[in-house]
């Protein structure tokens, strides 16, 4: 479980970047305090000393006595290729600090990572999960100069042949590889051609990458989600999550990009057909994940699969339950205020703030995929997503810290700048 | 024993029996005085409040109260600070009651409670398959407010456009969302955004108006519940998976809208402990559900029926409660 953040120089070094972060060692827990220092203040930042690596490892500390640290949570796991042995020295702040930690591989191993035209890379790796699974996800870079786009094709697959061609893998979700155009809608990332800044929360289970290009945070998730099921009757529950359905699309300003929380597709001959998010069905199939179809500025709503709560599935308006009987809700106060669901988008008509009292807490939803049709059923949560309100002092890349618990990091979904439009990623 | 459950002569008997009960698990009985039909109960060292009356001539409803204290001698409607939901007056037509549309005897009762009581949670069957809800309790609150003792009553309209569908508006139970007041939940808040310093109160589900409580102060509006959309809005009406049977249990949120603002304000209050939404498709009335440790039992609204045939009915639509044996 890591949670690395850096910058890539451009988006096939993103690649080798996530490759790098995924296979490598980081940090995976602070065991103890071996020795709390001198000089010391919460929210000090801490950074590691000693072994080798490319990312040195830094923790916050929480909580100090008299000046020593007798608390810190991991603010960056850091990526290393031969990690610090205990004690592990730090620097910053005060001064005497020392930590006994552990440090441990990320899960994944690479079964492909080559160029496979020019210097544009593709990635198969292999998840451990708990040890006993191998789940397989991917990726490829492709560009066009002169379409100005700097892109990933994110992909799932049930296994991996050595012999074979990414499009030819077992089970691969769709995407560019079916080649026809207008067929060609799937998971997409937009990247650039110049520098990205990155953050990356790694489990064996699942890859959660955030790309910061210009002002917008395009997002996606690669990996297992957590089923509403056990292992037996939903065995691979692979969930391969972009922002963009066109394979051609950018990460300028021509077009609104919506991922994780609120995945919307693009109308158009390359996007409309599918996307920007997939999960595995227990048959096999790939089931489309999207909240909405977006066309310039206007979105046409989806209920079919959606991940809530920015999204509505059909059972959600009374006239929309069927059969009848099953219908539960009024309508004259809905969610739908908070996140509006109307073509335009645009201001909400109510504001979801953080609950008052001296605490003023901001909520984080979580995010979770429920099924319409053919069965109605909730399939699984978006692992360590959440959607959260914007109003109230929230912004991109602000932390969300729960004293004595974990931190989440908050950022804009893609380019959009409406205060729903917000989410949450634990960092883990 | 923070569950119970049994039968009942009356309203009179129900409200003899309830008093037992709570008063041995965690509420202190401020009066409870059976020649006048009414009685006044707070949670030990707590801040909730509430009170019962009944009509003892026309004993089909019990009307709810909640207040901030006790007055000795007082009846319901004058306690101190009382939200203001409650009638004023005999026989029982008006305010937030419920309506049980029988006399008794009554086919079973449940209460339940959890072991440091935070709430009772009251599920009549009045007759044989056909159900009311009431209850008093503290909301599992996010953050810190001043506040979150709540009360609600069990009102189901007897008209004909009513009287059958579980999403019609006039219909009140729970924390949830009806069309106006003064029949609905009311809890406790005190010093939020947009609220005056003398409000005391919410009417919980309120989407006008939300009046004003017993001395004159404003109350505010809050929304939420089973059918006031949020939470149950997107996933509480899901019966049974296809895949394993698996069922969500619902929470139940309150959320308090600030009208000062434009637009309003939403605030996240927390959710009703113990007690979830369920779609009773695959179940019957009574059931139980397992989840680990935790042992919950589910009944419908009113009744399990899709009849409309102008009998009382709510389709799937389902309370769980937590019992705690």
């Amino acid at each position: 479980m890591s949670w690395i953040f850096g910058t890539s120089t451009d988006w096939i070094d993103l690649s080798n970047d996530v490759v790098a972060a995924a296979t490598g060692t980081s940090l995976q827990s602070v065991d103890s305090i071996a020795a709390g220092g001198t000089g010391y203040a919460v929210d000090n930042i801490l950074t590691l000393s000693g072994g080798t690596g490319t990312i040195s490892a830094q923790v916050e500390v929480t909580s100090v006595s008299a000046g020593a640290v007798t608390g810190v949570r991991i603010y960056q796991a850091g990526l290393y290729s031969a990690a610090p042995g205990d004690p592990v020295a730090t620097t910053g702040a005060g001064s005497g600090c020392t930590l006994n930690c552990t440090f441990a591989t990320n899960g994944w191993t690479a079964e492909r990572n080559t160029a496979y035209s020019g210097s544009e890379r593709e990635v198969i790796l292999n998840g451990s999960g708990d040890g006993g699974d191998e789940i397989f996800i991917g990726w490829r870079t492709y560009s066009s100069v002169p379409g100005d786009y700097y892109n990933w094709e994110l992909n799932g697959f049930t296994g991996f042949d050595s012999g074979l061609t990414t499009p030819q893998q077992p089970g691969v979700s769709p995407g560019k590889w079916n080649a026809a155009s207008g067929f060609r809608a799937g998971a997409y990332l937009p990247l650039d051609n110049a520098s990205i800044g990155y953050a990356m929360s790694i489990t064996p289970y699942r890859i959660i990458l955030v790309a910061i290009v210009g002002s917008s945070y395009f997002n996606a998730i690669l990996g297992w989600a957590n089923r509403y099921a056990t292992e037996g009757e939903f065995p691979y529950p692979l969930l391969v999550g972009g922002c963009m359905s066109e394979f051609n699309g950018t990460s300028g300003s021509s077009g609104l990009r919506s991922g994780l929380v609120d995945p919307w597709r693009t109308a158009g001959t390359e996007g409309q057909d599918r996307g920007p998010m997939f999960i595995r069905s227990t048959d096999g199939t790939w089931i489309e994940v999207r909240n909405a179809q977006i066309s310039g500025s206007t979105k046409t709503e989806s209920r079919t699969c959606v991940v809530i709560p920015a999204g509505r599935p059909d059972g959600s308006i009374n006239g929309a339950v069927s059969p009848q009987n099953d219908r539960f809700t009024l309508v004259d106060a809905s969610w739908g205020e908070v996140i509006p669901l109307t073509a335009a988008i645009g201001a909400s008509t109510a504001n979801l703030q953080p609950t008052p009292g001296t605490l003023n807490r901001t909520l984080l939803f979580p995010a979770t995929i429920v099924l319409s049709t053919p069965a109605k059923q909730i399939l699984a949560d978006l692992p360590d997503v959440f959607w959260i309100s914007g109003f109230g002092a929230i912004g991109s890349e602000d932390r969300i810290r729960i004293p004595g618990g974990a931190a989440y990091r908050v950022f804009q979904n893609c380019n959009r700048t409406e205060n729903y439009a917000y989410l949450a990623v634990k960092e883990i | 024993m923070p569950y119970e459950t049994g039968t009942a002569t009356s309203i009179e008997d129900l409200v003899s029996k309830f008093d037992t009960f709570i008063t041995a698990n965690g509420f202190t009985r401020d009066e409870l005085d059976l020649s006048a039909n009414y009685g006044t109960w707070h949670e030990t060292g707590g801040t909730l409040y509430f009170s019962l009356r009944w009509d003892a001539t026309a004993q089909t409803d019990l009307a709810i109260y909640q207040s901030t204290g006790w007055t000795s001698g007082q009846a319901p409607h004058q306690q101190p600070d009382d939200s203001g939901v409650g009638t004023t007056a005999i026989p029982i037509a008006s305010g937030r009651r419920v309506n049980f549309v029988s006399v008794g005897p009554f086919t079973a009762y449940h209460f339940f409670i959890n072991a440091t009581g935070d709430y009772v949670h009251v599920v009549v069957e009045v007759d044989a398959g056909r159900y009311r809800h009431f209850g008093f309790g503290k909301l599992t609150k996010v953050g810190d407010w001043t506040g979150g003792d709540y009360a609600y009553g069990h009102l189901w309209d007897q008209g004909v456009a009513q009287i059958d569908d579980p999403t019609n508006i006039s219909n009140y139970l729970g924390l949830d969302a009806g069309a106006s007041t003064p029949n609905q939940a009311t809890m406790q808040v005190q010093g939020l955004p947009g609220v005056s310093a003398a409000s005391r109160w919410m009417v919980v589900g309120a989407a006008n108006t939300p009046g004003t409580d017993r001395a004159g102060n404003v109350r505010v509006s809050g929304t939420g519940g089973a059918r006031g959309g949020l939470w149950p809005y997107y996933i509480a009406w899901i019966p049974s998976s296809a895949l394993n049977v698996y069922i969500p249990l619902t929470p139940i949120p309150v959320v308090y809208r600030d009208k000062t603002t434009t637009p309003h304000t939403w605030y996240w209050m927390g959710v009703q402990p113990d007690k979830a939404i369920v779609n009773m498709t695959n179940f019957n009335p009574g059931d139980v559900i397992t989840i680990g440790a935790d042992t919950w039992m589910v009944f419908p609204w009113v009744r399990k029926q899709f009849l409309q045939a102008n009998t009382e009915e709510s389709w799937n639509a389902g309370y769980a409660y937590k019992k705690i044996t």
